[in-house]
């Protein structure tokens, strides 16, 4: 692996760790589903400034050369972030159904509630007072 | 002066009406509310039979999105005081008035209940002391504020406090880090020596197997939170 290259992936994987951690600072990022980032610039960072492992590694895979399997773990590494990615959307689709559902639930116990003290506070004249919420327990 | 104490409870039928119970006799000068996870089992059951104060979670947010529910509550009722105590009996209500003490009189914007300082009581295994010991120097890296007993979930805060957690709680792993995002945003934050007891019921939701990948992911968030919050002069 050349020089020019290892230079180029180390500038590039720490502007991109910082690009990461400013976005963790503004809160854009949460840090828990960050961490597959971080560990995927480590370990990019590890293969670009360490050339016998990225040598270990193309022998290993059967990868021509050590550049390639870089960009090969660079592949890998992304791959799993989505899968990542995949499953958090369905947990968050799970628990917005669930919302929905008690949401829905909560709306009907609201109306009926509200048809009662409608019609419990019917002044003589037909005018309707709803009793106000009271915080607190 | 408005005291809450805010009752975060996960599957908590084994305890949850003998905690209560105790609370409302150690502590009548304080209002409660439970705030119950999505529990799968009776918790919500019991707490309606018995006519406790509660607020049921749609859906499972964790132990940082339940307390967090709870400094919303105390916000919206203006609380003056809010207390964290756990479910499930660990906490004992008679050291609530050492925990609101330094509150009342000004000294500290938080205070943390610690086992450690006079080292009575239900001590943990060595292994989680370790940790907290590891934490502690984390913490101490990160903030500058030296916290015996990290993990305590039986801690203190003042009206103050309870705006900046209502808007911002650490949903991870909150006991540590909300002690790092306080005392980065200028809060005084103080221990106080209190006695607990062993997990009578139920099972803690930090299991001992993966406790290193635990630790590095709670230091990880340590720094985490040092990088999010901005370092403030006290208040």
């Amino acid at each position: 692996m050349s020089l020019k290259l290892t230079i180029t992936l180390v500038i590039g994987i720490l502007f991109f760790l910082g690009v990461i951690l400013m976005m963790i600072k503004k809160e854009w990022l949460n840090l828990k589903y960050t961490l597959l980032w971080l560990l995927t610039c480590l370990v990019l960072l590890v293969l670009a400034i360490v050339p016998q492992v990225a040598r270990w590694i193309s022998k290993l895979m059967g990868v021509e050369t050590p550049a390639n399997a870089v960009f090969v773990m660079e592949g890998l590494f992304v791959l799993l972030i989505l899968l990542s990615l995949t499953s958090i959307v369905s947990s968050q689709m799970l628990r917005i159904r669930r919302l929905t559902q008690t949401q829905a639930i909560l709306e009907k116990r609201v109306r009926e509630l509200e048809h009662l003290t409608s019609e419990n506070s019917k002044t003589n004249d037909g005018h309707i007072s709803v009793q106000g919420d009271k915080g607190g327990n | 002066m408005k005291i809450l104490v805010i009752i975060p409870a996960y599957n908590e039928e084994e305890n949850i009406e003998r905690v209560v119970d105790k609370l409302q006799k150690d502590c009548p000068f304080a209002d409660y509310v439970i705030i119950n996870d999505c529990s799968k089992d009776r918790t919500a059951h019991i707490c309606e039979e018995k006519g406790f104060n509660y607020i049921s979670l749609p859906s499972n947010l964790g132990i940082g999105g339940g307390v967090q529910t709870g400094y919303i509550y105390a916000k919206e009722h203006d609380y003056d005081v809010a207390v964290q105590f756990d479910g499930d009996g660990q906490h004992n209500a008679e050291y609530i008035k050492d925990l609101i003490e330094p509150l009342k009189n000004g000294e500290a914007d938080m205070t943390i209940g610690s086992r450690f300082i006079e080292k009575e009581g239900f001590q943990t295994s060595a292994m989680r002391r370790t940790g907290i010991v590891v934490l502690k120097w984390v913490i101490r890296v990160c903030s500058g504020v030296t916290v015996t007993d990290a993990t305590s979930g039986f801690r203190a805060v003042n009206k103050r406090l309870i705006h900046f957690f209502a808007e911002n709680y650490a949903q991870d792993y909150p006991e540590p880090e909300a002690i790092v995002a306080a005392k980065r945003s200028g809060f005084r934050i103080m221990d106080v020596p209190v006695v607990m007891n062993e997990r009578s019921g139920g099972v803690s939701s930090i299991g001992g197997l993966d406790s290193i990948y635990y630790m590095i992911k709670v230091i990880l968030a340590i720094f985490a939170c040092r990088i999010v919050y901005k370092k403030r002069k006290e208040r």
